[in-house]
């Protein structure tokens, strides 16, 4: 009985001292219930809950002998098996701006609301009568376990709140714990400017479990309205459709390490939202003027050929304001290697100014030509073909030149001898242009017929000289013709390319 | 052990929290003390970090200000031998696993990135710091970072270069002898699938482990001088460059383009041709202007200038050569040439000093007929800039054959009649047309018609073999000239240059 009583006061010295009563057996009992009393003052009793604050309780509830802020829970279903815990999230938007299409991003306010059954937090017992959740901010989350969710494709995130973080969590009777968050977002939204500006956009946001895997943490969304926008939410460029959201799983392998060296399957929730862009603005602002810039090029062609001056004016100007409206456009736009529509727009009426320039020139070229066209008819096919063939005609006119010039020396000497029959002659002879140039190409046949009978000569020209006059069009008239015919090839091309880009672009 | 020290005996019964205030706490773990290990020969060996870097996406390659973006996840792994729980915990096999509070209480080591403009750990409520403690004591650390990182652009082939940007980390503390770090073998650095570069496209990227001397030159790491372990990995990004090719390099080609208009009108038409050539180069400047504006300031010569500077070339060409064209065209002599080729054309166009010359040795030989010259070239100058020449021309005739009908044969007279019918059928007043011809020709007939004949012979022997050209004639070959040069040099400039671009 000495020895007895000396073990047990030696292993009992750390833990305080004992009064040994070395005869009495009822002492000896009595040391043994200040043993478990002892044990029991380590971890705080729940007993008189009812008379505690909740401050009070809170702090029994997460004290480390029980609760374990750093361990997810452990759920287990009716077989006591275990199953992962289920967390439930609801997002309610109510400010959505800054959806920029140079650098891709868009700028979210909500709430973010997190439900989950935590067993360990669950005081129904301890207080019967109490049916109202324990709320409380941000100093009662550092208290409890709270999954951590992350945003994948953000840029920068962070909880609203001036004194205070606007966070707001409650614990029910039965252990579940209602989180919400008021954040502020901005998200990557990978747009594609294919059908740019009359584009519609998925800006999908993705919320996942940063620690866990689906062993321990499913991700859901709530049943009833898991995201809603407010009422009053304003996009400036764009119109909400509407949203979608999904659940789905990533893989976190050593090929695609999205958590870290921890592989597994991770639980996704996201919720994409539907936009399209308001066109009305682009509409007013680069379609139409352009449409306009465009027509103003075609004034061109009601202008004579030789009003060099203003055709020029007209077609250069156009030119720059068109340039200068596609430029203030591109400002607008990340700078994306395919082929966008506004710039399939922008170089098309490009190309339509450019070709009237091209036409201006063309007719004016053939305006200042010397020679008429010899047509078997005045049908579209043989001026064309006689427009286009100027070489027959050069070589003549190559042969005249020389005799020109020798009749331009004589002409020169003859004026050498007085000067009032000279001013009497030029007088009279200016009625006879036309007549000169006949004589011209006349004089050219004589020339060539010298050993010709004089009968003959003049029966043959004055056979040759109806046909001639029949078929002749002079290089005015086929400059005329051809701004003619200009004044409706263009405006229909226009019109067709307009019909085929308005049916690209909504129909595909 | 000592009294304040908690005990590890009963590892199992505790929960993971007091476990790791334990294995923590400051008796047995210096949080500012590296673990230490010791080689068979009792040296202190470093520490070996394993670096693993997984990018979300990249971002905005600015070359404006020369910085980049990237998201990624950065993992470090290293072995701490005083967090082995396996002895104090056997049952305990799962890692433990710890956000940021759990690192707080961890040594860690300090890994900065070198040319960082800024950079910071993404999170909404917490950071997204993730940590693991195996049972061996290997600690896994991963951060998501966004960070903004410099990238030295050489834009000398802009825009159809191709850059190589570096993340580099280096140990902050540490030198190499205490700290050194590595990569991962399998697979360092991983890229998520869609890596969300809008302008250019990842080629490749490779990873490197280097050492960097830190003296007092190059204080990089304060005041310690010493080797510092460093890792790198570059990316090799290749620009697309489909949206310069439709906003830039098509529009100026079509501006060009219309430029050459110019030669296409007539040489004296002077208002046209200076709005033209005007007008496009202002649209050409302002359309390389806006593409200026997105790069920073250098001092080379990019690929995109000499394409800007080689086109407003062509540009300026067009309006000289308008200058030459108008000169040439308000001239007042015709032009002898020997034949009607370039060499010759170009030849006395360029030379008019050897036609005056001439004209005045004429003059002095002839004495006797000197103001007649003068008299010639006024008469003929003033012919130039209105339709008279060709007025003139059935007087020409009909002098001609007036004075030859009294020392040659018939034909003659027969080619009068042929005028003079063909006159009757093109003007109306045929009547006075002919009475005025024919005064015309008895007035010429009372002059000498030995001096009027010798004056004829002498010019015809001058200009026997050589045509003349006049001043319009020779601008419109110069122009019909350009309106084929001009294309061919530009399209061999287009030549050169994306031969120079695609093949360098």
């Amino acid at each position: 009985a000495g020895v007895h009583l000396g073990d047990l006061q030696q292993n009992l010295a750390a833990n305080g001292s004992v009064v040994v009563s070395p005869l009495n057996t009822t002492d000896a009992f009595s040391v043994s219930i200040n043993l478990s009393q002892s044990t029991v003052n380590n971890c705080p009793s729940l007993k008189n809950a009812e008379s505690m604050a909740l401050m009070e309780l809170l702090t029994r509830l997460t004290a480390p002998c029980r609760y374990d802020r750093m361990v997810p829970p452990v759920v287990h279903n009716k077989d006591g098996e275990e199953v992962p815990m289920d967390i439930y999230a609801r997002f309610y938007i109510y400010v959505m701006k800054n959806l920029d299409s140079s650098d891709l991003q868009f700028t979210v306010q909500g709430l973010l609301q997190l439900r989950y059954l935590d067993p360990r937090l669950a005081f129904s017992s301890y207080l019967p009568n109490r049916r109202q959740p324990i709320m409380g901010e941000s100093e009662l989350k550092k208290m409890l376990w709270v999954p951590h969710i992350f945003l994948t494709n953000e840029q920068a995130s962070t909880v609203l709140g001036t004194s205070a973080k606007d966070e707001l969590t409650s614990i029910y009777p039965n252990g579940t714990v209602l989180t919400s968050t008021r954040l502020q977002a901005t998200l990557y939204c990978w747009m594609n400017f294919q059908k740019f500006p009359f584009d519609e956009q998925k800006c999908k946001t993705t919320l996942e479990s940063w620690m866990y895997n689906t062993t321990l943490v499913q991700l859901h969304w709530e049943t009833d309205n898991p995201v809603s926008f407010d009422k009053q939410l304003q996009l400036t460029e764009y119109n909400l459709i509407g949203s979608l959201y999904n659940e789905s799983i990533r893989v976190s392998n050593e090929s695609y390490m999205s958590h870290g060296s921890l592989e597994g399957n991770y639980s996704i929730i996201s919720f994409t939202v539907l936009l399209t862009r308001e066109v009305g603005y682009y509409v007013i602002d680069y379609f139409l003027p352009s449409i306009m810039i465009v027509t103003i090029s075609w004034v061109s062609f009601w202008l004579q050929a030789d009003q060099t001056p203003a055709r020029t004016t007209l077609g250069c100007t156009t030119l720059l304001s068109f340039i200068t409206l596609s430029l203030s456009q591109e400002n607008n736009l990340m700078k994306v290697s395919y082929v966008t529509m506004s710039e399939v727009w922008f170089l098309v009426c490009t190309i339509f100014i450019f070709g009237s320039l091209v036409e201006f020139a063309f007719v004016n070229t053939i305006w200042r030509r010397n020679n008429d066209l010899q047509l078997k008819k005045r049908t579209t096919k043989y001026i064309v073909k006689s427009t286009f063939v100027p070489h027959l005609k050069k070589h003549r006119r190559h042969g005249y030149r020389r005799t020109d010039s020798t009749m331009s020396t004589m002409s020169t000497t003859s004026m050498d001898k007085t000067c009032g029959p000279n001013n009497t002659v030029i007088t009279i002879e200016t009625p006879i242009i036309i007549g000169g140039s006949l004589s011209r190409e006349d004089s050219a046949i004589s020339l060539d017929e010298q050993d010709e009978t004089s009968t003959s000569e003049s029966s043959d020209s004055s056979k040759e000289k109806p046909a001639q006059t029949f078929a002749t069009m002079t290089p005015k008239e086929v400059s005329l013709w051809i701004d003619r015919k200009m004044r409706f090839v263009f405006p229909l091309s226009f019109i067709v390319f307009n019909a085929l880009f308005w049916t690209l672009v909504y129909c595909l | 052990l000592d009294e304040d020290c908690p005990t590890l005996d009963d590892g199992d019964s505790l929960s993971q929290t007091q476990l790791l205030d334990r294995l923590t706490h400051g008796c047995r773990y210096d949080r500012l003390e590296r673990p230490i290990t010791y080689s068979e020969t009792g040296q202190r060996l470093p520490v070996d970090v394993y670096m693993r870097a997984y990018i979300y996406f990249m971002q905005n390659l600015e070359a404006h200000d020369l910085q980049f973006k990237i998201y990624a996840l950065l993992q470090m792994r290293y072995l701490d031998p005083r967090l082995n729980f396996r002895n104090v915990s056997p049952k305990r096999r799962q890692p433990i696993l710890g956000e940021e509070h759990l690192r707080n209480s961890l040594w860690m080591p300090h890994i900065f990135l070198a040319n960082e403009r800024d950079s910071s750990i993404l999170g909404l409520t917490e950071k997204d710091i993730l940590t693991s403690i195996s049972p061996d004591g290997t600690v896994i650390v991963s951060n998501r970072i966004k960070a903004t990182l410099y990238c030295w652009l050489n834009l000398k082939k802009f825009p159809f270069d191709e850059q190589h940007c570096s993340t580099v980390l280096e140990s902050w503390m540490y030198n190499t002898s205490e700290l050194v770090l590595h990569w991962e073998q399998k697979r360092p650095i991983t890229y998520d699938g869609a890596l969300h570069l809008t302008e250019f496209v990842l080629q490749r990227s490779w990873s490197n482990e280097t050492v960097i001397n830190a003296d007092l030159s190059d204080l990089r790491h304060g005041a310690f001088a010493g080797n510092y372990s460093s890792l790198s990995f570059t990316v090799h990004l290749t620009r697309v460059v489909g949206f310069y090719l439709m906003d830039y390099f098509l529009p100026s080609m079509l501006i060009v383009a219309i430029s050459w208009v110019s030669f296409w009108l007539q040489a004296d038409q002077a208002p046209p041709r200076i709005t033209l050539g005007t007008s496009t180069l202002l649209t050409f400047i302002t359309l390389a202007s806006a593409q200026g504006k997105t790069l920073p300031k250098v001092s080379y010569i990019k690929v995109s200038e000499v394409w800007f500077l080689g086109c407003t070339i062509f540009i300026f060409g067009s309006m000289v050569e308008f200058a030459f064209v108008n000169t040439i065209w308000r001239r007042k002599k015709s032009v002898p040439v020997k034949k009607l080729n370039s060499k010759h054309i170009l030849k006395s166009t360029l030379s008019p000093n050897l036609l005056r010359r001439r004209s005045h040795a004429r003059s002095r030989s002839f004495s006797g007929t000197a103001l007649h010259k003068t008299a010639d070239t006024g008469s003929l100058g003033g012919a130039g800039f209105n339709n008279y020449l060709t007025v003139n021309l059935p007087i020409t005739t009909i002098k001609e054959g007036q004075v030859l009908d009294q020392q040659r044969t018939s034909r003659v007279v027969q080619k009068m009649d042929v005028n003079f019918v063909e006159s009757a059928f093109g003007s109306m007043g045929s009547a006075q047309s002919t009475g005025a011809i024919s005064a015309a020709s008895s007035s010429q007939t009372l002059t000498n018609n030995n001096r009027t004949e010798s004056a004829g012979h002498q010019e015809e022997i001058d200009l026997s073999g050589w045509t003349t050209l006049t001043p319009q004639e020779i601008a419109m070959w110069i122009d019909s000239r350009a309106r084929f040069v001009f294309p061919l040099s530009f399209l061999v400039f287009n030549l050169f240059f994306w031969t120079f671009v695609y093949c360098i």
